[in-house]
């Protein structure tokens, strides 16, 4: 976990640090919820990738998804592996040599979906408006080309990476998130990471 | 903000073409028939092709992350480490591409296979991954198998096979014979007309001419080199060890282009000794054949007329004879001549003069026979004549030895020391029979000659014709 502090003072540094775990519980939480809805059953639990770094290439396949508002904008990706795609996470056993199919796609896309629209949920309910893109998927390597480069705004960016672990074998996501300005960390320490919110309409990008 | 449904749609279907586009560029790195695989700055494997997943016989998830190097054997391992490091040490000079060949052996499989790699920096560099690598693994096992036979064949080609360097030195010893054949086995790094010991000092002054010629021509094109191919020396005999015998060696020159610029040359020789040996034989055989032809020439030929002496007289008249018994021949006759008094012209002017008159009427007959005509110096002043019929003209034997009478009668000869000498010559001819032998020939026409000599002589007595002496 990183934060870049550059423009805010030693007192506000606890503050911000509390909003990257909040976020990072919201994240993580959300997760394993709609990883367990989308699968049926499944039992899984977020640990910590060893020494991850923004742009490491986790999996062969990814698929990519902005949620983007305002005050703060994520980028979020889900990374597995090819057999976890085709077996649709009910074994991790499942044959490794049949190519990926339109619906294989699919199915992590709206998993994707569901997630990143869980979340625009739980941040709507603290008036946190953002609207979420249409996911993309491709190659895992492809996180070669993705810019991490320091900025100097937003004022407070954070990325990290974790990794559920379950049944259907490991399953990695990463995010990385970017705050405009610093009257959104209240209303993200407000959010209760495990309160799906009612569904309401999202933007969609 | 609420985004219209034609603009959502609109942009998913960008979306959806941008990802089936980059997923037709996935598929034909996929599909690519060589290794290809992403490598970060550990050499971990970030991206592999089917061809990759099949060499190591792991599936795409399996490959994730597995380190490039440790899929070789140890001693391998460090062939490839040597050669990536080429990337960490010339930073500064931007290597482009490392080539080289490291074997790998795939699980359950016996035998390793020759891999070419090709392994280049990615423009792209990623904060996470560091600097990405392309490797291209390409299966070069039937063109190393193909190139061991080849060599295998080379090796065992009874030639000496060198390379020799721009500057004249042997730097490649291609195949085991070399040594065998220059009974030398130091070849590498020594100029040929050093490495042997030549048998002249002609050729080996040649020799190193030669060399000089050729590595004239290092950075020419290959034209100048073979320009001057009628100067290389070609054949030359080396000294055998330990022993007084020569070895002739046959040698060929080839210059190695690169770019169009002369770098190196092939130099190929061979034993050329049995060939040399044979020739001389052949040379000796010839010789032999033509001292006997010409000793033959000497027995059958009478020196003092040019007629055939006695000994071809039976082979002569044999062939004649068989090609009337056979119907080649519609006629022959045989003319006998004798220079009258011969005796007594040997006792008047000395036999250098006797000699003197056979030979002018040995040329009186050469210079009368047709070409089919078998003239022989049969005794001491006899000569007889078989002459066959001459374009369907037969009995010619009367007029023929009429003629030498005459031209002999009115010409004469010369003594040693000029003097005039009258010979005349008296004659028998007869008409040769199918059945009759040599022998009875020669008597038969003796008879006629006898019967001539005792008709006064210089005359002729034939079995047709009688003709008295002028």
């Amino acid at each position: 976990m990183s934060a870049d502090l550059n423009s805010i003072n030693t007192t506000n540094e606890a503050y911000i640090l509390n909003a990257q775990r909040q976020m990072s519980l919201i994240l993580r939480t959300t997760a394993i919820e709609q990883v367990e809805q989308f699968v049926g059953g499944a039992h899984s639990q977020a640990v910590n990738i060893d020494q991850y770094t923004p742009g490491q290439v986790l999996a062969n396949e990814l698929v990519l998804l902005t949620i983007s508002g305002a005050e703060l904008q994520l980028l979020i990706k889900i990374h597995c592996g090819y057999q976890q795609v085709r077996s649709r996470f009910t074994s991790k056993d499942n044959n490794g040599s049949a190519p990926l199919t339109l619906q294989d796609i699919d199915f992590i896309k709206e998993l994707g979906n569901q997630y990143c629209g869980a979340i625009c949920r739980k941040l709507a309910s603290q008036d946190v408006i953002a609207g979420l893109s249409i996911p993309l998927s491709t190659r895992g390597y492809y996180e070669i080309y993705a810019d991490y480069t320091p900025k100097n705004s937003p004022f407070i960016k954070f990325g990290e990476g974790w990794v559920l672990e379950g049944d259907f074998g490991n399953l990695f996501f990463s995010c990385y998130t970017e705050l405009s300005n610093a009257q959104v960390i209240p209303k993200i320490l407000a959010i209760n990471p495990t309160e799906d919110s009612p569904a309401q309409d999202i933007d969609f990008f | 903000m609420m985004t219209s449904s034609n603009e959502l749609l609109a942009s998913q279907k960008m979306l959806a073409l941008l990802e089936q586009a980059n997923s037709n560029v996935e598929e034909i790195l996929d599909g690519f028939p060589s290794v290809f695989g992403i490598i970060n700055a550990q050499y971990f494997i970030i991206r592999a092709n089917a061809a990759f997943c099949d060499l190591l016989q792991l599936s795409m998830d399996e490959i994730l992350h597995q380190s490039f190097i440790e899929m070789f054997q140890v001693e391998n391992q460090k062939i490839v480490e040597h050669h990536l490091a080429e990337f960490s040490k010339t930073q500064e000079n931007d290597t482009k591409e490392v080539q080289f060949r490291a074997d790998i052996t795939p699980p359950h499989n016996h035998g390793a296979q020759q891999f070419l790699w090709s392994i280049a920096p990615l423009k792209t560099s990623s904060p996470a991954e560091g600097q990405l690598y392309a490797v291209v693994g390409k299966d070069c096992s039937s063109i190393y198998a193909s190139e061991a036979k080849l060599s295998g064949i080379f090796e065992s080609l009874p030639l000496a096979i060198l390379m020799v360097d721009a500057n004249g030195y042997i730097d490649e010893v291609l195949s085991r014979y070399s040594e065998v054949l220059l009974e030398n086995n130091e070849l590498i790094g020594k100029r040929l007309y050093e490495a042997v010991d030549l048998a002249s000092d002609k050729d080996a002054e040649d020799l190193a001419m030669t060399f000089k010629r050729m590595t004239g021509c290092v950075g020419k094109s290959v034209s100048d080199f073979s320009a001057l191919d009628p100067y290389y020396l070609k054949s030359f005999a080396i000294k055998r060890r330990n022993t007084f015998n020569r070895k002739w060696i046959k040698a060929s020159y080839q210059a190695i282009p690169a770019n169009n610029a002369i770098q190196k040359f092939l130099v190929i020789l061979q034993d050329d000794t049995k060939s040399i040996k044979m020739a001389n034989e052949r040379k000796r055989i010839h010789d032999l054949e033509r001292q006997s032809r010409e000793l033959y020439e000497c027995a059958v030929r009478d020196p003092l007329t040019g007629l055939y002496t006695r000994l071809y007289m039976n082979d002569g008249f044999t062939t004649l004879l068989n090609g009337f018994k056979y119907g080649h021949i519609s006629a022959i006759e045989l003319i006998i001549f004798d220079i009258d008094n011969f005796k007594g012209v040997n006792d008047t002017y000395g036999h250098a003069a006797g000699d003197k008159a056979i030979t002018a009427v040995g040329q009186e007959i050469l210079e009368h026979c047709n070409t089919g005509a078998v003239a022989v110096r049969y005794g001491g002043d006899e000569f007889l004549v078989m002459l066959p019929e001459d374009h369907g003209q037969s009995r010619l034997g009367y007029s023929f030895a009429n003629t030498v009478r005459k031209k002999i009668e009115a010409t004469g000869a010369q003594t040693p020391s000029g003097a005039a000498m009258r010979i005349t010559l008296s004659a028998g001819v007869i008409s040769c029979r199918k059945d009759e032998t040599i022998e009875a020939l020669i008597e038969r026409v003796d008879s006629y000659l006898y019967k001539a000599k005792n008709a006064g002589k210089n005359t002729i007595f034939s079995e047709t014709h009688v003709i008295e002496g002028q």
